[in-house]
């Protein structure tokens, strides 16, 4: 009887099963193989390589900007997405007329397609022609007016984190507002009674309770700055000279550009086993969190 | 006993599913063994008992309608069914024929052909008479190791638009050198105009100041990227130690618009018909894409740009990189020399000019009415010697256009460096 079960439980999960292996696992682990390969990504035959690629990655001089501008995009959006989240998911958790349209209005631009949001900001952006600088000249910000956000290479990067946040805002604040909401308003009274104005009551029953909803978001948030290709490719294409490249841009480029498939696919490796990293090394810092509080 | 026979049922589902799924991906491939002799039989017989055959036509650009239709009509069984690619062509292709999807004939850049012709994965034309109907260079860039896979069918000269009213304001000609140039420059930039604007935001449209001296070395040197392809030359040899060296002069002394290098292609091109800037280096499809037939804010007028120093001829390079190709897995080789041949026509190749506002590389096959531009653009160019712009290999271009956006951006730079950096990327090529 138990076997029947068995036999029955395999026969529910073996499509799924077939088609994560032929459309996840198999692809995974022909990386694998490619990544210690020299394929050109359309030749069919590849010679093994060894350990070769991966030297050359730790070598290769774009490796430290990409570092550089994921670091750079983790820090701008966990600061700026977060705190804008946190304080929205606050202020709309409020029993007020129209709550509803305007947590959808935040939400927005998360369903909008990425390409379609870097092309627009593209022009938001544009040095004379774009929004951005006209309005700036129109309200006599000259200055703001004259940047060239995208094509000055110590903004450029900035300019790609801030219509990120913009895009993921909404996106956070549900995670927040799903964590409030599951805050017994019996905390709150409590603080009430114990003398605790609104202030404290966010800095001492808020936020310590939406820790499992910030572990969330911010690994999510890391994940995705780790592996950003979508904007930067449409905004800069990782330019200009260079000063916006990303691990997502560089695997691109090598793969699908340079007919470097094996050495991008190193690259690409090297990648995951960050993300896997850092990923781990989050939950358990702020798990600790968590239990501390 | 149902049960069992229920699970082995199940398990014949289940793999003639992962049989399916995994077909889809190779169906094509099996097909290759069998093209040459399908097309035979297609070929053979009158055109009224031939099977239908549907030719897939894979562009990045506009073709010409008229052109299918005509063939259609002469060919009746044949369709062209015409599959665009808009954006990343180049990937898209390659991972097409990584897959041996179904394709007939397409569009390839020229590196992608040499690149390809490895594989044989594409059809040998070499010795079909209608080659005789093209230029020699266009043939020659489809050639590769003495066989020839395909040709560039247009081609489209690099220019400088420029603000002819502007220039008559001032009091300017049409310079021939690049001191010519500089002069201009210099005067349009005391009028508080901006001389020229080079967008950078787009990688490939910061090239053509640059990449026009292509066609003064292929003068010195017909053979010269062929030779750098295969690591007879270096970068770093001593012909091309100016290379970099006129866009940086151009940065060094003001002549380019402020602020404008994340401006993209299109932006660019806004920018110039505002009035912004008196120049714009690009090909000449600049015109048709941008330029409405109604613009008027200014009279508008192209000439070959001037990179020619001392006695250096003024040379015009010829953007001429869509060569039409023939995929070796194709049932239908026949049908494809059949429309090969039939373009090739000089009658047909103007009509195609015409409706593609493009010339063609068809000798006597460009339209004199394509653009507007034409009357007044095609004697400067007749007037200079023209070269095809070259194939760089897969490499060059990622390494090269951060470079030209390194100098815009008027960054600290050894131009003998950055000539080692483009030879270490081509090292990677050979």
């Amino acid at each position: 009887m138990k076997f029947m079960n068995f036999r029955n439980y395999i026969m529910f999960i073996l499509p799924a099963l077939l088609i994560y292996l032929l459309f996840f696992a198999g692809p995974i682990f022909s990386g694998l193989y490619y990544g210690f390969t020299d394929w050109n990504g359309f030749s069919f035959k590849a010679d093994w390589v060894g350990l070769e690629n991966f030297r050359e990655a730790f070598r290769d001089p774009l490796l430290l900007t990409a570092l550089k501008n994921m670091l750079i995009l983790s820090v701008v959006v966990i600061v700026l997405q977060h705190s804008f989240s946190i304080l929205l998911a606050v202020l709309l958790d409020q029993k007020l007329k129209g709550i509803v349209w305007m947590r959808a209005v935040i939400f927005f631009p998360v369903i909008l397609n990425t390409v379609v949001i870097g092309y627009v900001w593209s022009y938001m952006y544009a040095p004379m022609v774009g929004f951005l600088p006209k309005f700036f000249d129109a309200i006599g910000l000259h200055g703001l007016a004259a940047l060239d956000w995208l094509g000055d290479p110590s903004l450029a990067i900035y300019a790609i984190a801030l219509v990120m946040v913009w895009q993921y805002t909404g996106y956070s604040m549900m995670i927040y507002l799903a964590g409030l909401q599951s805050v017994s308003g019996e905390i709150y009274e409590a603080a009430s009674i114990d003398g605790a104005g609104p202030w404290n009551k966010f800095w001492r029953v808020t936020l310590p309770l939406l820790i499992p909803s910030v572990i969330v978001n911010t690994v999510l948030s890391v994940i995705g700055c780790m592996k950003m290709f979508e904007h930067v490719f449409i905004m800069t294409q990782g330019g200009p000279a260079n000063s916006t490249q990303t691990f997502g841009i560089m695997i691109y480029q090598y793969a699908f550009k340079t007919s470097q498939m094996g050495y991008g696919t190193a690259m690409a490796m090297i990648l995951s086993v960050m993300i896997l990293a850092v990923t781990y090394v989050q939950i358990k810092l702020l798990s600790r969190m968590e239990v501390a509080n | 006993m149902s049960r069992k026979k229920g699970f082995w049922r199940s398990s014949v589902w289940s793999l003639s599913l992962l049989a399916v799924l995994a077909g889809c991906g190779s169906n094509a491939a099996s097909d290759s063994n069998g093209a040459a002799g399908g097309t035979a039989t297609n070929a053979a017989g009158s055109d009224s008992e031939k099977e239908p055959v549907v030719l897939k036509l894979t562009t990045w650009n506009p073709i010409s309608q008229t052109v299918v239709d005509k063939f259609q009509e002469k060919y009746p069984y044949i369709t062209i069914e015409h599959d665009k690619v808009y954006d990343q062509f180049r990937e898209i292709i390659r991972t097409r024929i990584v897959s041996k999807s179904d394709m007939d004939m397409l569009w390839l850049f020229p590196n992608q052909v040499a690149e390809f012709s490895k594989e044989d994965v594409l059809m040998d034309i070499t010795g079909s008479p209608w080659l005789d109907n093209y230029l020699e260079a266009a043939v020659k860039l489809g050639t590769v190791d003495g066989k020839t896979y395909g040709v560039p069918y247009n081609s489209q000269p690099i220019v400088m638009f420029y603000n002819k009213t502007l220039f008559g304001e001032l009091g300017l000609e049409i310079p021939q050198t690049w001191d010519e140039l500089l002069a201009v420059s210099e005067q349009i930039k005391g009028s508080g105009t901006a001389p020229m604007v080079i967008g950078s935001k787009d990688g490939w449209a910061t090239q053509f100041i640059t990449t026009a001296q292509f066609g003064l070395y292929q003068h010195d040197n017909p053979d010269v990227f062929a030779q750098v392809a295969s690591g007879e030359k270096k970068w770093t040899d001593p012909e091309f130690s100016t290379y970099f060296d006129g866009m940086k002069e151009l940065a060094d002394k003001g002549y380019l618009l402020e602020n404008s290098v994340g401006l993209s292609y299109d932006q660019v091109a806004q920018v110039f018909k505002e009035g912004k800037a008196a120049m714009w280096p690009m090909g000449e499809w600049g015109y048709s894409e941008n330029f409405d037939a109604d613009f008027s804010a200014f009279e508008l007028g192209a000439f070959p740009i001037p990179v020619n120093r001392g006695d250096q001829p003024l040379v015009t390079s010829l953007v001429s990189d869509n060569l039409l190709v023939g995929v070796s897995w194709s049932k239908h080789q026949e049908e494809i020399k059949l429309f090969m041949e039939f373009v090739a026509d000089p009658e047909i190749a103007k009509i195609w000019s015409d409706e593609t506002k493009q010339a063609v590389t068809v000798k006597g096959g460009t339209s004199e009415t394509y653009s507007p531009l034409a009357s007044s653009l095609q004697p400067l160019v007749d007037a200079s010697e023209a070269q095809i712009f070259p194939s760089m290999t897969s490499s060059i271009e990622p390494v090269m256009f951060p470079i030209f956006q390194q100098i815009l951006l008027k960054q600290d730079v050894d131009t003998s460096k950055l000539l080692e950096q483009l030879q270490a990327a081509q090292n990677k090529d050979i």
